[in-house]
């Protein structure tokens, strides 16, 4: 994926102000994240708290070609503005996004450190996925539902986050592998 | 890029089937609705799950209740009053039972999975 | 627009609104009503529970949640307007009424009208439902609220159950 902006020059404004190249690439990403956010609060879901949680994929994009700090910047972008967007900011819906981003990022940042040859896309997606639908529900029982029922929530989601984990790990692992066709090619 | 899973990546969906299996396990299996005592002690409230054993030392107005879970029930197992009803008054176990020493202030109730009440008015 | 009415359109039928400890109901709790538990005023847990249906609002007015003790003597939040110190008599007042914001202003105005003054004042106020706790820990209520009330305290503190005056009699004994 490239930056939109980056082929053409800057021009020289104030030094301050002048993105970087990195500026670019992550208000790219977010901005890609943000569609897909919004996208997805639009859909019904079967049940509360149950999303394919496809925002995720552009976090493990990010994570593998440019580094954690890449990643966590588009995550927070992407829960901050989607908050402004949707009108939920400071919401309880926002917090719970934002237990989940938070946790998945730290997840991720252990998962990046693995000796070896660490995780594929594959194990990031799941870990992070596990560790996003985690953090929301201690979240939500930390905050607005300290009642033992949370722990019998947590069976189906975990389970449904698991399945989109996997499976936004597979689709990150195949824009990673068309991304190398091109450069190859 | 191949899509070949690395053994870190088996090692997170090894232990990711692990976690969901204890999870569907507590929450569909473990038998009976579980039971909460509700330990009321001058000092305040506290709440112990009946699923798990073990003794516990409650502040009153003279002294340590000891209290025990096991096998879903509850008992005084001490308490520093002259009678003793309490202790006495054996294991408590389902939903709406009470015991209690009045003496020390601590009093026990066991409550069901619903909940007694789905509001407190003040 | 009312808060029931604000629900409905949101399509929500069954709710239980709780406004720090002041609550309403709306519809039931799945197949039973809703369960209300009134909180002792003194410490020690619940006075009593009650079944509350479609639309009743429970709401206390009390002496116990704002309050400081100065020379053993306990100054709390609601004043008689007639001596400009805390009202005294009573320590708590629950009102069942269908109306949320005029339950909590007659939990309020019976809170000063006093052990003696409240039943009258109530009849004039058209409550039906009423429940007092008095400084000693002894309640009183209506018929209409003894009957669906249930003690929970133990021991149980002593209930008894007040004939409201018929409504617009003149009333001896009103304030103190």
């Amino acid at each position: 994926m490239k930056p939109p902006a980056a082929q053409g020059r800057v021009p020289p404004q104030s030094a301050l102000l002048r993105p970087e190249r990195e500026d670019l690439r992550v208000a790219a990403l977010a901005a890609l994240a943000v569609a897909l956010h919004v996208l997805e609060a639009a859909l019904p879901s079967p049940v509360p708290g149950m999303k394919p949680g496809l925002a995720n994929v552009v976090t493990l994009l990010a994570l593998v070609r440019f580094g954690w700090r890449t990643a966590a910047w588009v995550a927070a972008l992407r829960v901050l503005v989607s908050g402004l967007v949707l009108g939920t900011f400071l919401s309880p819906t926002f917090l719970l996004s934002a237990g989940g981003a938070a946790a998945a990022l730290g997840a991720l940042g252990l998962a990046a450190r693995c000796p070896g040859r660490g995780f594929s896309p594959l194990g990031l997606g799941l870990v992070a996925a596990m560790a996003h639908m985690g953090g929301q529900l201690l979240v939500a029982w930390a905050l607005f539902v300290p009642h033992p029922a949370v722990a019998l929530l947590a069976a189906p989601l975990m389970t449904a986050a698991a399945a989109f984990g996997t499976l936004s790990g597979i689709i990150a692992w195949r824009i990673l592998a068309q991304e190398e066709a091109t450069e190859q090619a | 890029m191949r899509l070949r899973p690395t053994p870190a990546d088996l090692l997170a969906f090894a232990a990711a089937a692990a976690l969901l299996a204890a999870l569907h396990l507590h929450a569909w299996g473990g038998g009976g609705p579980v039971v909460t005592a509700r330990v009321e002690t001058p000092a305040g409230t506290r709440l112990l799950p009946l699923d798990r054993a073990g003794t516990y030392r409650v502040p009153g107005a003279l002294g340590e209740s000891v209290l025990e879970v096991r096998d879903g029930a509850v008992r005084f197992v001490d308490s520093p009053c002259r009678a003793k009803v309490c202790v006495r008054s054996g294991w408590a176990r389902t939903s709406g039972d009470l015991v209690a020493c009045l003496p020390n202030g601590v009093v026990v109730t066991l409550t069901g999975p619903d909940g007694e009440y789905d509001a407190i008015n003040f | 627009m009312g808060l029931r009415e604000r629900l409905r359109r949101m399509g929500v039928a069954n709710a239980l609104v709780n406004a720090g400890g002041d609550l309403r109901v709306l519809g039931r709790h799945g197949e039973r009503p809703w369960r209300i538990g009134i909180r002792a005023p003194r410490g020690g847990g619940i006075l009593a529970a009650l079944d509350a249906v479609d639309g009743e609002a429970v709401f206390t007015s009390g002496d116990y949640e704002r309050y400081f003790t100065w020379q053993g003597r306990r100054y709390h939040h609601i004043l008689d307007p007639r001596t400009g110190r805390p009202a005294r008599g009573l320590v708590s007042v629950t009102v069942v009424h269908d109306d949320g914001s005029e339950a909590d202003a007659y939990a309020t105005a019976l809170f000063v009208a006093g052990p003696r003054g409240w039943a009258a004042l109530a009849a004039r106020l058209g409550l039906r439902q009423v429940l007092v706790v008095d400084e000693r820990g002894r309640l009183q209520a209506t018929p209409d609220m003894a009957r669906r009330l249930r003690i929970v305290a133990r021991p149980a503190p002593p209930l008894e159950v007040v004939e409201l005056p018929a409504a617009g009699a003149r009333t001896r004994g009103e304030g103190e």
